[in-house]
Parts: C-alpha cells; structure tokens; sequence
C-alpha cells in the first residue's frame, strides 16, 4: 500500500485502498462544482502518493463534511472521514491553507472551545471577522441577529477547565503523527 | 413510553438557536416529557473540532458522553451537529476508531457505548408518541404545507446515525402530519445546506441554499420544517443573497418542527420565538390561523 495511504488510514482508519473509482462520491458531491479536486480523484491522489497535491488542494477546505459521499460508497470508504484527515495533516504541517478564510474559521471556532469549553457566537463572530480581514459582510445580519436576541452577550462556560484543556492537549502532545 | 431523558441543548441552542432550545423544551414539557439538563455539558467540537483537530473532538464528545453516564437516561440531543458527533463518538469507542487515545476516557468504554443517544425526531415519531402529538392539537395548521428538510447529520452516515431511511427520512414529515399540516413532498430534504460555510465560503454556501429554498418553493410549499439551528440559520437568513442568486425573489419560512408543534398546541410563548426569524413567518401564521 503508498504510504500516503497508509498515513491516511493511521489518522482515519479508512483504508482507501478499495475504490475501484465508480465515482459516486463526486456524483453526489453537493460540492464537487466549486472543489479543484473531485472526491474520486483525490482519492486517486492518496494511492499514487501524490502528497503535495493533496494537502494543497482547495477539496480539503471545501468539503462541508456532509457524508453524502460516506453514505453511498459501495465500498463502505468514508471520504468524509479522509478529508478530516487531510485537513488535519495540513494543519499539523503549517502549511497555508488553499481557501484561507475556511482554516481561519475552524481556529477561530476552537480557540473560542478552548476557553470556555463551550461557543459564545458574539465572542466567535467578531473574532473571526477581525482574523479573516472581512469586516463588512455581514454586518447588518449581525446586528439583526443582535436585536432579535439571538447572541446573547454573557457567555457560559464549562465548570469542570481542566477536562476541556485535556482534550486540547491529547492533540498537542498527542501521541503519533505531531501536530 | 418512556418520558425522562437527560437533555443536551449545545451552545447554538442557547445563542443563534435559541427559539429551538425554547421551543423544544416548551412541547416535550406540553406533552409529558421530563428533559434534565446535562450537568456542565462541554461543547462537541462541531464540525470545526473533527476537521482539524479529530482527537480533541473525540475527547469532548466523549466527556458528554461520560456526563450522560452517569444520569443511567438516554440522552436527547436537538442539535443536528451535536447528535452526529456524540452518536459518533459513541461509534468510535465502540469501533476503536485511531484518534481515540486512552486518555480521552474519563470513565471506561463499556460505559461510554452504554449510553443511548437519540433525537427529538426518534422520541417523537413512534407510533405511540406520534398518538399523543396528534391527541393535543387544538389549532387546525391545515394551510401549511410544509417542505420538511433533514440536511446531512441526522441520517448520515448510516452506520453511526441510523434511526430512518438515509435517502428518504420520513419522521418529520409524520410529526408535521399528526399536528394537522400538509407535509409536502420534495427532492432537497437531505442536501446539504452548506453548513458553517455560510460563514466562511458564503458565496459557495448561498449555492446550495438557493436550490434548496427554490425546490422547496417549486414543490408548493409555503414553509420549510427543520431541525437542526445551523440548517435554520443558514436557510433563514440568506434568502436576500439566494434570492440575488436565482435571479427571483424567494420568500418562505423557515421553523424548527417544534415551533409549528407549538402553534398547533397553541402554547403562550409561541410567538415570541417567531419573532427571533429573520425570514418573518407572520405574514403566513395570521393568514393560516386567523382563517379559523
């Protein structure tokens, strides 16, 4: 088996090596129009070890983790799960993601877990508008999401701290691949 | 039948969602329900958690999971995102999925696979249940006919959320029948509604929006029934830039199931979280009550 597939299957536990490219996973794929890579191809890429262009690819980010394709694969290959995989190897590496504002959100949403252990979408949303250089979209939505007392402005967090930094920190010392 | 269920609301349920988390609580309670808080509940990391930290994720599922344990309930979980990870995380442990490291589990696995984790739409679509829905109607919705959407977590995949038909999830569409709506039958009620990339791809995001609001309008429907917050805010609020899109103005409402199980219960606060849309159902709700 490649190595890059065999990486792949450390992170996931999907063993991509049985797609004989039916290529129903793209057929489905709600995102496929805007991906450069179709989910068959990435796949093709995987087990021809073509790394780079995997972990580079815009497919990582734009994949919405929908599990269409997980759901129809004859051969039970969750593409879904390799994605995280994908995404999370790009991560670990620092490499620069291929549709920044996806991977700044992502940050921006676990470092807002990080400190609470839970989501305060009036902390998140500011953040990641400030982080991801957009501040104007969005703007009137926020306010009337704002008035319609939909982001409330007190956050609650989690009693029990150190169990949230714990699951942070099995990642950032986790054991295998180092993040 | 059983009526007390520990109840895990997640942060969107208290914030962006909160006439589902208010509206839920509010019908399970009118129907003989008994729903107990999760104590210090965490967050089940979304969908951000498993794209990019896949353990982390695991461990906060896995510490609700722990939580609801120790209740000896089964745990209902409203949020779409939150069933998905927990009923996944449930999977992994069973399974031995490899982001799981030992550490991770706060109580041993045999507990954490014990735990039974379902969804309102699972609670409330059994044929007994289903009964007392119909039982307490008192308002006639018979002019809404609603295009019910399921989007991706509730059905998919198979193998960790089963509890209908992956393709073709009939549960809500039943619940919208017994409460004396017209469930509406369409072809977008488990396409993907572009999730958190509302937000962060939003051009990409209004793409599948659009084609879901414009199915749903083409089937003859006059509201969409959801059960997810994210699916509700993405389908509620954008419809300005679907619009822009289609190149056609659409308008349709958008309510949790339980809001529409509200109105036909005719509960006090209904209203109040009607409010909270963007999309404003009012114009259809007066119509369709005030007929009567």
């Amino acid at each position: 088996m490649a190595r890059f597939a065999d990486e792949i299957k450390r992170i996931s536990g999907v063993d991509v090596a049985t797609c004989f490219q039916c290529r129903k996973c793209t057929s489905g794929c709600p995102l496929a129009d805007h991906m450069d890579a179709a989910p068959a191809l990435m796949i093709r890429r995987i087990l021809y070890d073509r790394r780079e262009a995997a972990l580079s690819s815009k497919t990582i980010w734009l994949c919405a983790s929908c599990y269409t394709c997980s759901a129809r694969c004859p051969n039970d290959i969750d593409f879904a799960r390799v994605a995280d995989a994908l995404r999370t190897l790009a991560v670990r590496e620092g490499r620069k993601a291929a549709v920044p504002k996806i991977a700044v959100f992502h940050k921006a949403f676990l470092d807002d877990v990080r400190r609470r252990g839970r989501v305060h979408e009036a902390t998140l949303m500011p953040i990641f508008k400030l982080k991801s250089l957009d501040l104007t979209s969005d703007v009137e939505l926020g306010m009337a999401m704002f008035f319609k007392g939909k982001l409330p402005l007190i956050p609650h967090g989690v009693k029990d701290k150190k169990a949230v930094k714990k699951a942070f920190e099995l990642e950032d010392k986790g054991p295998g691949e180092k993040p | 039948m059983r009526k007390d269920y520990a109840y895990f609301p997640g942060c969107s349920l208290r914030g962006t969602g909160a006439e589902f988390g208010a509206s839920l609580e509010a019908v399970f309670r009118h129907l003989g329900y008994t729903l107990e808080e999760l104590p210090d509940w965490n967050c089940c990391g979304a969908t951000s958690g498993h794209a990019i930290r896949p353990r982390t994720a695991l461990a906060l599922a896995i510490r609700n999971l722990a939580q609801a344990a120790a209740t000896h309930k089964p745990l209902v979980v409203p949020c779409a995102a939150c069933y998905h990870n927990l009923r996944a995380a449930r999977l992994a442990v069973e399974g031995g999925d490899p982001a799981l490291v030992a550490e991770a589990l706060p109580i041993p696995a045999a507990g954490i696979a014990a735990v039974s984790v379902v969804h309102p739409l699972e609670v409330l679509s059994s044929k007994e249940a289903l009964a007392e829905v119909r039982a307490k109607v008192v308002d006639k919705l018979a002019g809404f006919r609603v295009a019910s959407y399921y989007g991706c977590l509730l059905s998919r995949p198979p193998k960790a959320v089963k509890f209908d038909d992956t393709e073709n999830p009939t549960a809500m569409d039943r619940i919208v029948a017994a409460i004396g709506a017209q469930p509406v039958d369409w072809s977008w009620k488990v396409d993907c509604c572009g999730g958190n990339l509302s937000l962060s791809a939003t051009e990409v995001a209004v793409d599948l929006i659009a084609k879901i609001l414009a199915g749903a309008e083409e089937a003859g429907a006059n509201a969409i029934a959801v059960a997810c917050p994210l699916c509700h805010a993405n389908l509620d609020t954008r419809q300005f830039e679907a619009s822009r899109k289609l190149r056609r103005k659409v308008e349709i409402p958008v309510f949790y199931f339980t809001e529409l199980m509200a109105l036909a219960y005719d509960l006090p606060r209904a209203e109040k979280w009607l409010r909270k849309h963007i999309t404003t159902p009012f114009p259809l709700v007066d119509a369709i009550l005030e007929e009567e």
